[in-house]
């Protein structure tokens, strides 16, 4: 019997270069890509690697305001472009919730992608059972991370983050905390302290090494710092990186502790010296790849986390770039593997308030005042314009802390597209908050077809682990 | 197993049976249990279904973008009495779901003319316009002229493949969405003659309601059933024709059945005369509100399904939950939340009847709305209801939100405790920032869930009008 060895054009269609003119033409055209897609599809193929995207906050909205964007910049109209992973061949849609939040945080959900339960806001790596920032009980409701599965397994895994790497998100794929707070041991609670619960800090660099942890890249040096030469000792082979040139230098050193800023890293925009979230991809994959003798497979999660840090400050402009970084980092990362057997996913772990709003015209620029096809600003019913692109709470109007103000103020003298307009929100408060609304995976490579329809959030950790769990059964054969 | 085009008989329908095991939310090994067996449901129902779809049924919820759904979903659970966020509405449970870019070739945000075109003929066309290319302009009678300008649609291919086609719609028969299907108009407005222009009439322009009687040879609906009586009878009947014409009657001259309310419907026999329904003057009354005499959208669709089932080549249904729309650009999610509950309610009722081995059900939006769904709210937080916190704190402002609209004006006029107390009565307006008449459309993304054959071919970002290449290729793929 013919063996098929995952014989997968899983994008074949991407690589074709649709008609831009949304007309019937390409409609057709689409449709036989399409076909053709799944006449090369193996459907119960499993991947060795597993490379996860999370945009942090990047919501629907989201992605259809930075496609607008990215499509803008291209020197288009935008709405017909699509960002890198848009093409991907599966899209189900997530529920977000926690089990005791509607509308959710990042600990929660991140836990559930990360160990397949469902839990509190704010809690890490523990079930629902764990009380948020209460130490006692820590051990008992402790679930197994993915990464500390796959640790025991002998596939490698690395987690990268623009973001503190102590943080809620990056946490959550190697620590368990009833707080997402006690980052370092600074922030530790007496509670915590009395009982011997550790700091995010300290797991990662005492604890996580240790289970199977064999690259991590990211900011938090201010929480990270004082286990540092604790973790070097460990790992006299290992190697620290600090700067931005020295990704190149990481070889076949194992293991890998990149901290590239004393709290999150910089927005895209703002990035001078740091490396950027493609950099850091990129050299995580190169690593990955080098080991993928010595291992089974790896499991990569990489963290667009300053997209939520620019919905929260009420910065539209910071969002999107941010989302546009991640798209070109997942391009990177999908020229750098094959669908055969790699399994890529990007998500989101909640959305946020950003909404599109009026009727604008075709190519109007999406950060700026809704205009008409004429090219006219729409008014409304307090004489005022209003921008495309606003929030249902967050600083409010203006540009700057200084200048905010509440509500509705005009902005037809003002620059929305700067970097540091505040869109208008309803409700003024400091931060915006997130938005409770389902968010989007877009899935493509070996195994995809595992996920399909609307799904709870902590199923995609089952989807993974029980493609990781059939391809080292199989290797890959089926 | 090299993967094979195989179908099996009752698999898609054995799964839309089974809703989500009840899980105990507070223990982490439930948690672990459900997600793990949602994972193995996934890779039993990777099996596609590659035979030609006898017959289509294509349901739009008009508006019903994605924070909508899971409003609905929480509400509708809620009204059961549950926590709401865990609850799935009945064609949340369709295996494949796709993103729909929703733009016009002349707007950035769509209106419902343009979008249904895209769906139902295969090509994104401008704001406004039914039936017609870009190349036409909007309003402009002389410009449709042209030959290759009017647009086929999916109920002209169906027709030709000897199916019956039905449409169902809780908005007027002549009202955007619906007319799509079966007029060619440079205007949504010309539901009547007294809208219609002078040089729009010397140019040959026919009313949407004259168009869908004098036209009958050649759309050949079967079954149009709805609201907007008006535009079919003259004003001496009540109606808004100025011509003097009645075109009940010279519908019923023609052969076709003409019916007005709902017993007539309930009594009608099964025969092959098209059958007109029209049974309010304008739009069919909200659900929470509607009375007797009207049929509400799962009775029509009940009334259209017994027409057309028995025919040996299949049929097209089209299915439009039109007030959902309706309900949002009033500024009141109530009545969009309730008319989406209809839609859950009708799709789960209608699926029961459909062989879907032999059906494709796709189920999707036209377009967006701005409605947000703010955080942070507790677990099974009422979603009409103000915003309580795990904190114990009762903000002054509810979950759910506009961007726009007349919320902006009216909302500080209701006590705080209104969005407790009277939230589910249609009487609340949820706040908005931008004070306008009505609410606009939103321009993100917005869903499609699909189950039946070639559903498959669902997945990813898609530009709307795709959606018309699969159900044409599902009718008869080559």
């Amino acid at each position: 019997m013919i063996r098929f060895y995952c014989a997968i054009f899983l994008f074949i269609f991407n690589a074709q270069v649709l008609a831009n003119e949304p007309d019937f033409a390409q409609g057709q055209q689409w449709l036989q890509n399409r076909l053709a897609y799944f006449q090369q599809l193996e459907i119960d193929s499993s991947p060795k690697n597993i490379i996860l995207f999370l945009g942090d906050g990047m919501s629907i909205t989201t992605l259809t305001a930075a496609r607008i964007l990215a499509g803008q910049k291209a020197g288009g109209s935008g709405e017909e472009h699509f960002l890198s992973f848009e093409n991907f061949s599966l899209s189900p849609l997530i529920k977000t919730y926690n089990t005791d939040q509607q509308t959710p945080d990042s600990a929660g959900t991140m836990s559930a992608i990360m160990t397949g339960v469902k839990t509190r806001a704010g809690v890490i790596g523990l079930g629902p059972e764990q009380p948020l920032g209460w130490c006692f009980g820590a051990d008992q409701w402790q679930q197994q991370t993915l990464f500390e599965w796959a640790g025991q397994r002998n596939i490698d895994t690395a987690v990268v983050t623009n973001a503190r790497l102590t943080h809620a998100t990056p946490a959550a794929t190697y620590a368990h905390s009833a707080s997402r707070a006690w980052e370092g041991p600074s922030d530790l609670e007496l509670n915590a302290r009395l009982l011997g619960c550790k700091s995010i800090a300290e797991q990662l660099l005492t604890g996580a090494y240790e289970d199977g942890l064999d690259l991590a890249m990211g900011g938090g040096l201010s929480r990270l710092q004082e286990f540092i030469p604790q973790w070097q000792q460990a790992y006299p082979q290992g190697i620290y990186l600090n700067g931005a040139d020295q990704l190149e230098s990481v070889t076949d050193q194992h293991p890998v502790l990149g901290v590239f800023a004393n709290s999150h890293m910089d927005y895209e925009q703002d990035r001078t010296e740091q490396p950027s979230l493609v950099e850091m991809t990129r050299s995580a994959i190169r690593y990955l790849q080098q080991r993928s003798q010595k291992s089974a497979g790896y499991l990569l999660v990489v963290e667009g986390a300053r997209i939520d840090h620019g919905h929260h400050k009420g910065s539209a402009h910071r969002a999107l770039t941010e989302t546009i970084m991640m798209s070109d980092a997942v391009a990177m990362a999908d020229e750098m593997t094959k669908d055969e057997d790699t399994l890529i996913i990007v998500t989101a772990d909640h959305s946020h308030t950003l909404s599109m709003a009026g009727y604008p015209g075709r190519g109007n620029p999406i950060l700026g005042l809704t205009k008409d096809q004429q090219g006219q600003p729409i008014i409304a019913a307090d004489k005022m314009p209003y921008t495309t692109l606003g929030y249902t709470d967050g600083k409010g109007m203006g540009i700057a802390d200084e200048d905010r103000k509440i509500g509705r103020q005009d902005v037809s003298k003002i620059d929305t597209e700067d970097a540091d307009f505040h869109q208008e929100a309803l409700f003024h408060k400091d931060w915006e908050s997130h938005g409770g609304d389902d968010v989007a995976l877009h899935a493509k490579g070996a195994g995809a077809a595992g996920f399909s329809g609307l799904m709870e959030q902590h199923e995609i950790y089952h989807v993974m682990r029980s493609l990781l769990e059939q391809r080292l059964v199989t290797g890959g054969e089926h | 197993m090299p993967y094979r085009l195989i179908s099996v008989i009752g698999m898609v329908s054995l799964m839309l049976g089974c809703a989500k095991p009840a899980v105990d939310q507070t223990r982490s090994e439930q948690w672990f249990k459900q997600g793990k067996a949602a994972a193995e449901k996934i890779k039993q129902q990777t099996v596609l279904n590659t035979q030609a779809a006898k017959n289509i049924v294509l349901v739009v919820g008009d508006g019903m973008g994605i924070t909508t759904l899971t409003a609905a979903r929480i509400f509708n659970g809620q009204q059961q009495g549950n926590t709401g966020e865990e609850n799935q509405l009945s064609f949340e449970a369709f295996p494949h779901v796709a993103l729909i870019k929703t733009y016009n070739t002349d707007q950035q945000t769509p209106d419902s003319a343009g979008t249904m075109t895209a769906l139902i003929s295969g090509e994104k066309t401008d704001a406004g316009v039914l039936g017609v290319k870009a190349s036409a302009e909007r309003g402009n009678c002389a410009s449709m002229a042209e030959a290759g300008t009017k647009l086929n649609t999916l109920a002209d291919l169906a027709a030709k493949l000897g199916k019956k086609t039905a449409v169902v719609t809780t908005t007027r028969v002549t009202h955007a969405t619906p007319a799509a299907t079966y007029a060619h108009s440079v205007e949504r407005n010309w539901e009547s003659d007294d809208k219609l222009p002078e040089s729009a009439q010397a140019n040959g322009c026919k009313d949407i309601a004259s168009q869908f009687v004098d036209n009958w040879a050649k759309h050949q609906l079967d079954v149009l059933l709805g609201g907007g009586r008006r535009h079919f009878l003259p004003e001496s009947a009540g109606g808004k024709r100025k011509d003097g014409v009645d075109l009940t009657q010279r519908w019923q001259q023609q052969g076709g059945v003409y019916l007005t309310d709902a017993d007539q419907l309930a009594a009608m026999p099964v025969s092959d005369k098209p059958v007109l329904g029209l049974f309010s003057a304008s739009h069919i009354e909200y659900a929470y509100q509607r009375p007797d005499q009207q049929p509400g959208l799962q009775a029509m669709t009940a009334a259209a399904l017994k027409q057309i089932q028995g025919n040996e080549e299949g049929y097209l249904l089209v299915i439009e939950a039109g007030r959902i729309d309706h309900g949002h650009h009033a500024g009141q999610a109530y009545k969009a939340l309730t008319e989406t509950e209809e839609l859950h309610q009708t799709i789960g009722w209608l699926q029961e009847q459909i062989d879907l081995e032999e059906t494709l059900i796709i189920v999707t939006a036209d377009h967006s709305h701005t409605l947000t769904l703010l955080g942070y709210p507790t677990r099974g937080n009422p979603v009409l209801g103000r915003i309580r916190t795990n904190r114990g704190e009762v903000l002054d402002y509810p979950t759910l939100n506009y961007r726009n609209g007349p919320g902006a004006a009216r909302w500080h006029k209701h006590s705080y405790d209104e969005y407790d107390s009277a939230a589910d009565s249609g009487q609340v307006f949820q706040p908005a920032l931008v004070p306008l008449e009505y609410e606009t459309h939103g321009g993100e993304d917005v869903a499609l869930y699909a189950a039946g054959p070639w559903a498959h071919l669902f997945g990813g970002t898609m530009e709307q009008h795709w959606v018309y290449h699969v159900m044409e290729h599902a009718f008869r793929p080559e």
